[in-house]
Protein backbone atom coordinates (compact mmCIF):
# COMPACT_ATOMS: atom_id res chain seq x y z
CA UNK A 1 0.00 0.00 0.00
CA UNK A 2 1.34 3.21 -0.98
CA UNK A 3 1.97 5.47 2.01
CA UNK A 4 -0.73 8.30 2.21
CA UNK A 5 1.96 11.10 2.01
CA UNK A 6 2.58 10.32 -1.72
CA UNK A 7 -0.90 10.38 -2.65
CA UNK A 8 -2.05 13.76 -0.93
CA UNK A 9 -0.79 16.90 1.26
CA UNK A 10 0.57 16.86 3.95
CA UNK A 11 -2.20 16.94 6.95
CA UNK A 12 -3.99 16.00 10.06
CA UNK A 13 -6.94 13.41 9.58
CA UNK A 14 -8.68 10.78 11.60
CA UNK A 15 -8.51 7.18 10.94
CA UNK A 16 -11.87 6.91 8.84
CA UNK A 17 -10.83 9.99 6.83
CA UNK A 18 -7.33 8.31 6.43
CA UNK A 19 -9.21 5.09 5.09
CA UNK A 20 -11.54 6.74 3.09
CA UNK A 21 -8.72 8.65 1.09
CA UNK A 22 -7.23 5.57 0.77
CA UNK A 23 -9.88 3.99 -0.68
CA UNK A 24 -10.25 6.83 -3.52
CA UNK A 25 -6.49 6.16 -4.15
CA UNK A 26 -6.66 2.84 -4.81
CA UNK A 27 -9.75 3.33 -6.98
CA UNK A 28 -8.17 6.23 -9.09
CA UNK A 29 -5.00 4.58 -10.20
CA UNK A 30 -7.52 1.97 -11.66
CA UNK A 31 -9.31 4.25 -13.12
CA UNK A 32 -6.19 5.71 -14.76
CA UNK A 33 -2.67 5.11 -14.52
CA UNK A 34 -1.68 8.37 -14.82
CA UNK A 35 -2.81 9.33 -11.39
CA UNK A 36 -0.76 10.49 -8.50
CA UNK A 37 -1.97 12.58 -6.13
CA UNK A 38 -4.95 14.45 -5.25
CA UNK A 39 -5.03 18.11 -5.18
CA UNK A 40 -7.16 20.47 -3.33
CA UNK A 41 -6.93 23.50 -5.68
CA UNK A 42 -8.73 20.88 -8.78
CA UNK A 43 -10.74 20.23 -5.57
CA UNK A 44 -11.95 23.62 -5.11
CA UNK A 45 -12.34 24.22 -8.66
CA UNK A 46 -14.30 21.47 -9.04
CA UNK A 47 -16.52 21.99 -5.84
CA UNK A 48 -17.67 25.34 -7.16
CA UNK A 49 -17.59 25.56 -10.71
CA UNK A 50 -20.56 25.24 -12.42
CA UNK A 51 -21.16 21.83 -14.52
CA UNK A 52 -23.83 20.71 -17.39
CA UNK A 53 -25.09 17.47 -17.87
CA UNK A 54 -27.02 17.59 -14.43
CA UNK A 55 -30.47 18.64 -13.37
CA UNK A 56 -30.77 22.44 -14.14
CA UNK A 57 -31.49 23.42 -10.80
CA UNK A 58 -28.23 22.42 -9.32
CA UNK A 59 -25.39 23.31 -11.63
CA UNK A 60 -22.90 23.05 -8.81
CA UNK A 61 -22.39 22.28 -5.65
CA UNK A 62 -22.21 25.11 -3.91
CA UNK A 63 -25.77 25.57 -5.31
CA UNK A 64 -27.17 23.83 -1.97
CA UNK A 65 -23.96 23.87 -0.01
CA UNK A 66 -23.54 27.43 0.18
CA UNK A 67 -20.64 29.89 -1.31
CA UNK A 68 -17.69 28.58 0.77
CA UNK A 69 -16.95 25.26 2.72
CA UNK A 70 -17.79 27.09 6.01
CA UNK A 71 -20.96 28.61 5.52
CA UNK A 72 -24.09 26.49 6.07
CA UNK A 73 -26.13 25.50 3.20
CA UNK A 74 -29.94 24.36 1.72
CA UNK A 75 -31.32 21.98 0.32
CA UNK A 76 -33.85 22.17 -1.94
CA UNK A 77 -36.22 20.81 0.19
CA UNK A 78 -35.52 23.92 2.76
CA UNK A 79 -33.93 21.61 5.44
CA UNK A 80 -30.36 23.26 6.42
CA UNK A 81 -27.14 21.80 5.65
CA UNK A 82 -24.18 22.05 8.03
CA UNK A 83 -21.03 23.61 6.81
CA UNK A 84 -18.44 21.32 4.75
CA UNK A 85 -15.53 22.46 6.87
CA UNK A 86 -14.50 19.89 9.39
CA UNK A 87 -13.08 23.35 11.25
CA UNK A 88 -17.27 24.14 11.89
CA UNK A 89 -18.30 20.71 11.25
CA UNK A 90 -16.33 17.98 13.12
CA UNK A 91 -18.21 15.55 12.28
CA UNK A 92 -17.84 15.68 8.37
CA UNK A 93 -16.66 12.69 6.38
CA UNK A 94 -16.16 10.04 9.33
CA UNK A 95 -18.85 8.05 8.21
CA UNK A 96 -17.81 6.24 5.57
CA UNK A 97 -21.48 5.34 3.83
CA UNK A 98 -22.87 8.80 4.42
CA UNK A 99 -19.87 10.09 2.57
CA UNK A 100 -20.21 7.39 -0.71
CA UNK A 101 -23.93 7.90 -0.37
CA UNK A 102 -23.96 11.74 -0.73
CA UNK A 103 -21.56 11.69 -3.96
CA UNK A 104 -23.74 9.15 -5.41
CA UNK A 105 -26.87 11.05 -5.35
CA UNK A 106 -25.96 14.72 -5.54
CA UNK A 107 -22.66 13.95 -8.27
CA UNK A 108 -25.72 12.45 -10.48
CA UNK A 109 -27.85 15.68 -9.49
CA UNK A 110 -25.16 17.68 -10.43
CA UNK A 111 -23.06 16.46 -13.09
CA UNK A 112 -25.62 13.64 -14.54
CA UNK A 113 -23.18 11.21 -14.18
CA UNK A 114 -21.04 9.65 -11.08
CA UNK A 115 -17.91 11.48 -9.86
CA UNK A 116 -14.58 9.48 -10.25
CA UNK A 117 -12.41 8.24 -7.40
CA UNK A 118 -10.33 11.48 -8.46
CA UNK A 119 -12.80 13.95 -8.35
CA UNK A 120 -13.64 12.35 -4.87
CA UNK A 121 -10.56 12.55 -3.68
CA UNK A 122 -9.74 15.82 -4.86
CA UNK A 123 -13.08 17.69 -3.06
CA UNK A 124 -12.10 15.62 0.31
CA UNK A 125 -8.72 16.84 0.47
CA UNK A 126 -10.06 20.56 -0.41
CA UNK A 127 -12.89 20.25 2.17
CA UNK A 128 -10.48 18.44 4.82
CA UNK A 129 -8.11 21.28 4.61
CA UNK A 130 -11.18 23.51 5.63
CA UNK B 1 -84.11 48.97 48.47
CA UNK B 2 -81.14 46.93 47.77
CA UNK B 3 -82.13 43.47 45.96
CA UNK B 4 -78.78 42.05 44.78
CA UNK B 5 -75.99 41.86 46.69
CA UNK B 6 -72.48 42.25 45.72
CA UNK B 7 -71.68 38.87 44.95
CA UNK B 8 -74.78 38.18 42.40
CA UNK B 9 -73.58 41.42 40.97
CA UNK B 10 -70.13 40.76 40.65
CA UNK B 11 -70.67 37.39 39.02
CA UNK B 12 -73.32 38.64 36.63
CA UNK B 13 -70.71 41.37 35.29
CA UNK B 14 -67.60 39.26 35.19
CA UNK B 15 -69.72 36.22 33.66
CA UNK B 16 -70.79 38.95 30.81
CA UNK B 17 -66.72 39.96 30.22
CA UNK B 18 -65.81 36.31 30.02
CA UNK B 19 -68.62 35.54 27.47
CA UNK B 20 -67.23 38.25 25.25
CA UNK B 21 -63.58 37.10 25.84
CA UNK B 22 -64.34 33.46 24.80
CA UNK B 23 -66.69 34.42 21.91
CA UNK B 24 -64.04 36.61 20.81
CA UNK B 25 -61.64 34.74 21.25
CA UNK B 26 -63.54 31.67 19.92
CA UNK B 27 -64.31 33.23 16.43
CA UNK B 28 -62.04 36.17 15.36
CA UNK B 29 -59.06 36.04 17.26
CA UNK B 30 -56.34 33.72 15.69
CA UNK B 31 -56.26 30.02 16.09
CA UNK B 32 -52.81 30.27 18.51
CA UNK B 33 -54.90 32.23 20.87
CA UNK B 34 -56.70 29.28 21.93
CA UNK B 35 -54.71 29.29 25.64
CA UNK B 36 -57.02 32.23 26.37
CA UNK B 37 -60.30 30.76 25.19
CA UNK B 38 -59.68 28.11 27.34
CA UNK B 39 -58.78 30.25 30.41
CA UNK B 40 -61.95 32.53 29.96
CA UNK B 41 -63.96 29.45 29.79
CA UNK B 42 -62.12 28.01 33.39
CA UNK B 43 -62.97 31.48 34.96
CA UNK B 44 -67.25 30.96 33.62
CA UNK B 45 -66.51 27.96 34.52
CA UNK B 46 -65.53 28.92 38.21
CA UNK B 47 -68.11 31.94 38.28
CA UNK B 48 -71.21 28.81 37.04
CA UNK B 49 -70.11 26.89 40.77
CA UNK B 50 -69.83 30.22 42.65
CA UNK B 51 -73.46 31.14 41.04
CA UNK B 52 -74.56 27.62 41.97
CA UNK B 53 -74.10 27.32 45.32
CA UNK B 54 -74.79 30.87 45.97
CA UNK B 55 -78.36 29.99 44.57
CA UNK B 56 -79.06 27.78 47.33
CA UNK B 57 -77.43 29.74 50.05
CA UNK B 58 -77.49 33.15 49.21
CA UNK B 59 -79.90 36.31 50.42
CA UNK B 60 -83.26 35.97 49.03
CA UNK B 61 -83.19 37.31 45.50
CA UNK B 62 -80.66 35.19 44.90
CA UNK B 63 -82.04 32.06 45.47
CA UNK B 64 -83.62 29.42 42.96
CA UNK B 65 -86.50 28.50 44.79
CA UNK B 66 -87.26 32.21 44.78
CA UNK B 67 -87.35 32.80 41.10
CA UNK B 68 -87.70 29.98 39.16
CA UNK B 69 -91.70 28.92 38.89
CA UNK B 70 -93.90 27.11 37.43
CA UNK B 71 -94.75 27.38 33.58
CA UNK B 72 -98.41 28.99 34.07
CA UNK B 73 -96.60 31.04 36.58
CA UNK B 74 -94.34 32.06 33.11
CA UNK B 75 -96.61 31.69 31.31
CA UNK B 76 -98.93 34.51 33.65
CA UNK B 77 -96.12 36.80 33.56
CA UNK B 78 -95.86 37.11 29.70
CA UNK B 79 -99.15 37.85 29.87
CA UNK B 80 -98.91 40.73 31.70
CA UNK B 81 -96.07 42.00 30.27
CA UNK B 82 -98.14 42.08 26.84
CA UNK B 83 -100.98 43.94 28.50
CA UNK B 84 -98.31 46.69 29.45
CA UNK B 85 -98.67 46.10 32.98
CA UNK B 86 -96.58 43.70 33.95
CA UNK B 87 -96.50 42.32 37.69
CA UNK B 88 -93.45 43.50 40.03
CA UNK B 89 -91.25 41.55 41.38
CA UNK B 90 -88.91 42.62 43.80
CA UNK B 91 -85.80 40.01 42.40
CA UNK B 92 -86.15 38.29 38.73
CA UNK B 93 -89.53 37.56 37.14
CA UNK B 94 -90.58 34.08 36.31
CA UNK B 95 -90.17 34.42 32.85
CA UNK B 96 -86.33 36.24 33.73
CA UNK B 97 -85.55 32.97 35.91
CA UNK B 98 -86.54 30.91 33.17
CA UNK B 99 -83.94 32.85 31.26
CA UNK B 100 -81.16 32.16 33.95
CA UNK B 101 -82.05 28.92 34.29
CA UNK B 102 -81.56 28.34 30.21
CA UNK B 103 -78.39 30.83 30.57
CA UNK B 104 -76.46 28.46 33.14
CA UNK B 105 -77.43 24.93 31.73
CA UNK B 106 -76.45 26.65 28.23
CA UNK B 107 -73.03 27.42 30.10
CA UNK B 108 -72.09 24.74 31.41
CA UNK B 109 -73.09 22.29 28.22
CA UNK B 110 -70.77 24.78 26.83
CA UNK B 111 -67.75 24.45 29.06
CA UNK B 112 -68.45 20.56 29.19
CA UNK B 113 -68.32 19.83 25.41
CA UNK B 114 -65.26 22.99 24.63
CA UNK B 115 -63.56 20.63 27.54
CA UNK B 116 -64.12 17.26 25.81
CA UNK B 117 -63.19 18.84 22.17
CA UNK B 118 -60.28 20.25 23.61
CA UNK B 119 -59.16 16.79 24.71
CA UNK B 120 -60.71 14.98 21.56
CA UNK B 121 -59.47 17.26 19.05
CA UNK B 122 -56.60 19.11 20.09
CA UNK B 123 -55.20 16.22 22.88
CA UNK B 124 -55.03 19.50 24.97
CA UNK B 125 -56.48 19.80 28.34
CA UNK B 126 -57.15 17.70 31.69
CA UNK B 127 -58.77 15.08 29.72
CA UNK B 128 -56.56 14.72 26.59
CA UNK B 129 -55.45 11.05 26.23
CA UNK B 130 -59.00 9.93 27.67
CA UNK B 131 -61.32 11.29 24.63
CA UNK B 132 -61.09 9.94 21.28
CA UNK B 133 -61.08 12.40 18.14
CA UNK B 134 -64.18 10.89 17.20
CA UNK B 135 -66.02 11.86 20.82
CA UNK B 136 -63.97 15.79 20.42
CA UNK B 137 -65.02 16.08 17.17
CA UNK B 138 -68.47 15.14 17.83
CA UNK B 139 -68.68 17.66 21.08
CA UNK B 140 -67.09 20.59 18.64
CA UNK B 141 -69.90 20.71 16.77
CA UNK B 142 -72.55 20.33 19.98
CA UNK B 143 -70.01 23.24 21.37
CA UNK B 144 -70.34 25.33 18.32
CA UNK B 145 -74.54 24.57 17.77
CA UNK B 146 -74.90 25.68 21.97
CA UNK B 147 -72.76 28.83 21.23
CA UNK B 148 -75.17 29.53 18.56
CA UNK B 149 -78.21 29.07 21.00
CA UNK B 150 -76.41 31.02 23.43
CA UNK B 151 -76.04 33.93 20.63
CA UNK B 152 -79.94 33.70 20.60
CA UNK B 153 -80.41 33.75 24.17
CA UNK B 154 -78.67 37.06 24.85
CA UNK B 155 -80.08 38.90 22.72
CA UNK B 156 -83.44 37.28 24.11
CA UNK B 157 -82.30 38.34 27.53
CA UNK B 158 -81.02 41.83 26.96
CA UNK B 159 -84.78 42.53 24.98
CA UNK B 160 -86.54 41.44 27.79
CA UNK B 161 -84.47 43.47 30.53
CA UNK B 162 -84.83 46.44 28.51
CA UNK B 163 -88.58 45.79 28.21
CA UNK B 164 -89.25 45.08 31.50
CA UNK B 165 -87.22 48.27 32.06
CA UNK B 166 -89.35 50.51 29.63
CA UNK B 167 -92.46 48.94 31.45
CA UNK B 168 -91.67 49.01 35.19
CA UNK B 169 -90.21 52.51 34.69
CA UNK B 170 -87.25 50.76 36.43
CA UNK B 171 -83.69 51.04 34.97
CA UNK B 172 -83.10 47.33 35.58
CA UNK B 173 -79.64 47.03 34.27
CA UNK B 174 -78.78 49.91 36.71
CA UNK B 175 -80.20 47.70 39.49
CA UNK B 176 -77.53 44.93 38.29
CA UNK B 177 -74.87 47.49 38.91
CA UNK B 178 -76.01 49.28 42.39
CA UNK B 179 -78.13 46.44 43.37
CA UNK B 180 -81.30 48.09 44.48
CA UNK B 181 -85.01 48.47 43.06
CA UNK B 182 -87.58 50.94 43.85
CA UNK B 183 -89.89 49.58 46.29
CA UNK B 184 -93.37 49.23 44.44
CA UNK B 185 -95.54 46.93 46.13
CA UNK B 186 -94.99 45.81 49.58
CA UNK B 187 -96.95 42.44 49.51
CA UNK B 188 -94.41 40.62 47.07
CA UNK B 189 -91.82 40.47 49.30
CA UNK B 190 -91.43 36.95 50.07
CA UNK B 191 -87.68 36.79 49.06
CA UNK B 192 -86.23 37.51 52.33
CA UNK B 193 -84.04 34.90 53.27
CA UNK B 194 -80.61 35.73 54.87
CA UNK B 195 -77.60 34.93 53.43
CA UNK B 196 -75.80 31.55 54.24
CA UNK B 197 -72.34 32.58 53.06
CA UNK B 198 -70.69 30.00 55.42
CA UNK B 199 -72.41 27.31 53.89
CA UNK B 200 -71.36 28.31 50.80
CA UNK B 201 -67.83 28.72 51.52
CA UNK B 202 -67.91 25.00 52.85
CA UNK B 203 -69.56 24.23 49.67
CA UNK B 204 -67.47 25.45 47.47
CA UNK B 205 -64.14 24.58 49.28
CA UNK B 206 -65.67 21.05 49.16
CA UNK B 207 -66.05 21.40 45.42
CA UNK B 208 -62.98 22.83 44.56
CA UNK B 209 -61.39 20.09 46.46
CA UNK B 210 -62.97 17.33 44.57
CA UNK B 211 -61.94 19.10 41.44
CA UNK B 212 -58.21 18.99 42.61
CA UNK B 213 -58.47 15.44 43.37
CA UNK B 214 -60.33 14.60 40.18
CA UNK B 215 -57.38 16.42 38.63
CA UNK B 216 -54.62 14.81 40.55
CA UNK B 217 -56.13 11.30 40.35
CA UNK B 218 -56.43 11.86 35.96
CA UNK B 219 -52.87 12.85 35.97
CA UNK B 220 -51.29 13.30 32.65
CA UNK B 221 -51.69 10.64 30.40
CA UNK B 222 -48.76 8.80 29.02
CA UNK B 223 -49.88 9.15 25.07
CA UNK B 224 -52.25 11.90 24.51
CA UNK B 225 -51.70 11.89 20.98
CA UNK B 226 -53.19 8.03 20.97
CA UNK B 227 -49.35 7.09 20.67
CA UNK B 228 -46.45 6.87 22.47
CA UNK B 229 -43.83 9.97 21.68
CA UNK B 230 -41.80 9.86 18.45
CA UNK B 231 -38.01 10.60 18.19
CA UNK B 232 -37.34 10.24 14.41
CA UNK B 233 -33.32 10.35 15.39
CA UNK B 234 -33.93 7.29 17.61
CA UNK B 235 -35.78 4.89 15.13
CA UNK B 236 -32.82 6.14 12.26
CA UNK B 237 -35.66 7.67 10.99
CA UNK B 238 -33.74 11.03 10.76
CA UNK B 239 -30.76 9.48 8.71
CA UNK B 240 -32.51 8.00 6.48
CA UNK B 241 -34.79 9.77 5.72
CA UNK B 242 -34.20 12.92 7.52
CA UNK B 243 -31.00 14.90 5.74
CA UNK B 244 -32.81 16.14 2.52
CA UNK B 245 -36.11 17.09 3.87
CA UNK B 246 -37.48 17.60 7.77
CA UNK B 247 -38.55 14.06 9.23
CA UNK B 248 -42.35 13.85 8.07
CA UNK B 249 -43.89 12.73 10.61
CA UNK B 250 -45.54 9.28 9.99
CA UNK B 251 -48.76 9.95 11.41
CA UNK B 252 -49.39 12.67 8.02
CA UNK B 253 -50.06 9.88 5.51
CA UNK B 254 -51.97 6.32 5.56
CA UNK B 255 -49.86 3.27 5.43
CA UNK B 256 -50.66 2.40 2.00
CA UNK B 257 -48.73 6.07 0.89
CA UNK B 258 -45.84 5.33 3.13
CA UNK B 259 -45.66 1.73 1.15
CA UNK B 260 -46.08 3.03 -2.63
CA UNK B 261 -43.48 6.06 -1.47
CA UNK B 262 -40.43 3.15 -0.27
CA UNK B 263 -41.07 1.07 -3.03
CA UNK B 264 -40.45 3.77 -5.40
CA UNK B 265 -37.55 5.89 -4.06
CA UNK B 266 -35.81 5.70 -7.12
CA UNK B 267 -37.95 8.24 -8.13
CA UNK B 268 -39.10 10.02 -5.02
CA UNK B 269 -40.50 13.12 -6.25
CA UNK B 270 -38.18 13.69 -9.02
CA UNK B 271 -35.14 12.77 -6.95
CA UNK B 272 -33.79 9.44 -6.72
CA UNK B 273 -33.37 8.67 -2.83
CA UNK B 274 -32.53 5.15 -2.85
CA UNK B 275 -31.74 3.12 0.35
CA UNK B 276 -29.70 0.02 0.33
CA UNK B 277 -31.86 -3.02 1.24
CA UNK B 278 -31.78 -3.45 4.60
CA UNK B 279 -32.15 0.16 5.50
CA UNK B 280 -35.18 0.35 3.38
CA UNK B 281 -36.70 -2.63 4.53
CA UNK B 282 -36.19 -1.29 8.21
CA UNK B 283 -37.97 2.37 6.86
CA UNK B 284 -41.19 0.57 5.25
CA UNK B 285 -41.60 -1.38 8.63
CA UNK B 286 -41.71 1.76 10.50
CA UNK B 287 -43.57 3.75 8.77
CA UNK B 288 -46.44 1.16 8.02
CA UNK B 289 -46.52 0.43 11.72
CA UNK B 290 -46.45 4.54 13.09
CA UNK B 291 -49.32 5.73 10.09
CA UNK B 292 -51.98 8.02 10.69
CA UNK B 293 -53.92 4.62 11.50
CA UNK B 294 -51.84 4.18 14.68
CA UNK B 295 -52.19 7.79 15.98
CA UNK B 296 -55.36 9.50 17.07
CA UNK B 297 -54.54 13.16 17.12
CA UNK B 298 -56.84 15.52 14.65
CA UNK B 299 -54.07 16.00 11.74
CA UNK B 300 -53.76 11.50 11.69
CA UNK B 301 -57.45 11.33 11.75
CA UNK B 302 -57.68 13.90 9.21
CA UNK B 303 -55.14 12.92 6.34
CA UNK B 304 -56.08 9.34 6.33
CA UNK B 305 -58.02 10.60 3.50
CA UNK B 306 -55.74 10.87 0.61
CA UNK B 307 -55.82 12.95 -2.62
CA UNK B 308 -56.71 10.51 -5.68
CA UNK B 309 -54.36 11.83 -7.91
CA UNK B 310 -51.47 12.29 -5.85
CA UNK B 311 -51.75 9.46 -2.51
CA UNK B 312 -48.14 10.38 -1.53
CA UNK B 313 -48.45 13.88 -1.10
CA UNK B 314 -49.34 15.56 1.82
CA UNK B 315 -50.25 18.57 0.33
CA UNK B 316 -52.58 18.00 -1.87
CA UNK B 317 -55.02 15.75 0.75
CA UNK B 318 -57.82 17.51 0.63
CA UNK B 319 -58.05 18.35 4.28
CA UNK B 320 -54.58 19.75 3.99
CA UNK B 321 -55.88 22.19 1.06
CA UNK B 322 -58.90 22.76 3.76
CA UNK B 323 -56.88 24.26 5.93
CA UNK B 324 -54.45 26.22 4.35
CA UNK B 325 -57.23 27.50 1.76
CA UNK B 326 -56.90 31.19 3.32
CA UNK B 327 -52.92 31.30 3.01
CA UNK B 328 -51.89 33.37 -0.83
CA UNK B 329 -49.98 30.28 -2.51
CA UNK B 330 -47.33 32.96 -3.21
CA UNK B 331 -46.22 33.10 0.46
CA UNK B 332 -45.24 29.47 0.33
CA UNK B 333 -42.04 30.45 -1.57
CA UNK B 334 -40.88 33.45 1.31
CA UNK B 335 -37.10 32.85 2.32
CA UNK B 336 -37.97 31.51 5.63
CA UNK B 337 -40.79 29.35 3.99
CA UNK B 338 -39.55 27.74 1.26
CA UNK B 339 -42.08 24.91 0.13
CA UNK B 340 -45.72 24.00 1.04
CA UNK B 341 -43.82 20.94 2.58
CA UNK B 342 -41.71 22.80 4.94
CA UNK B 343 -44.46 22.44 7.77
CA UNK B 344 -41.91 23.15 11.04
CA UNK B 345 -41.30 26.73 9.11
CA UNK B 346 -45.06 27.91 10.33
CA UNK B 347 -45.95 24.37 12.61
CA UNK B 348 -43.68 24.87 15.16
CA UNK B 349 -44.65 21.30 16.63
CA UNK B 350 -44.23 19.74 13.62
CA UNK B 351 -41.47 17.64 14.79
CA UNK B 352 -44.09 15.46 17.48
CA UNK B 353 -47.15 15.59 14.95
CA UNK B 354 -48.85 17.00 17.30
CA UNK B 355 -50.02 20.38 15.55
CA UNK B 356 -51.67 22.41 17.98
CA UNK B 357 -53.08 26.25 16.94
CA UNK B 358 -51.01 27.46 19.16
CA UNK B 359 -47.54 26.31 17.89
CA UNK B 360 -48.65 27.73 14.76
CA UNK B 361 -46.34 30.71 13.74
CA UNK B 362 -46.62 32.76 10.31
CA UNK B 363 -42.87 33.20 9.56
CA UNK B 364 -42.73 36.66 8.65
CA UNK B 365 -42.34 37.66 5.00
CA UNK B 366 -38.31 38.32 4.04
CA UNK B 367 -38.02 39.45 0.33
CA UNK B 368 -35.78 36.31 -0.97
Amino acid sequence: MVGLATVVPQHAWSGEQASLLEKYARQARQESPDFTVFQPQRGELFFTSRHSGGKPDTPACTTCHGATPTSSGMTRANKPIEPMAISKTPSRFADPDKVEKWFGRNCDSVLGRPCTAQEKGDVLVYLLKQ
Amino acid sequence: MLIWDKGTRIFHWMLVLLVVGDALTGWMAPKWMLNWHVAFGAGIGMLLIWRIVWGVYGPGPSRFENFIRSPAAVLGHLRSVASGHPRWHAGHNPAGGWMIVALLITLTLILITGLIALAGEEKQGILAGWISYGVGHLCKEIHEGLVTLLFVLIPTHIAGVILESLLERENLIRSMITGKKRLTAIQTLPELQQAKPVHALIWNSGIALLLWVGYLGLGEHPAPLGHAPWSASAAGYAKACGECHWSFHPSLLPESSWQTMISTLDNHFGENASLSEDVRRQMDDLLRTNAAHAWDTKAANQLRRVSKEEPMRITAAPYWLKKHRHIPADSYASKSIGSKSNCPACHQDAESGHFTPQAIRNPKEKIA
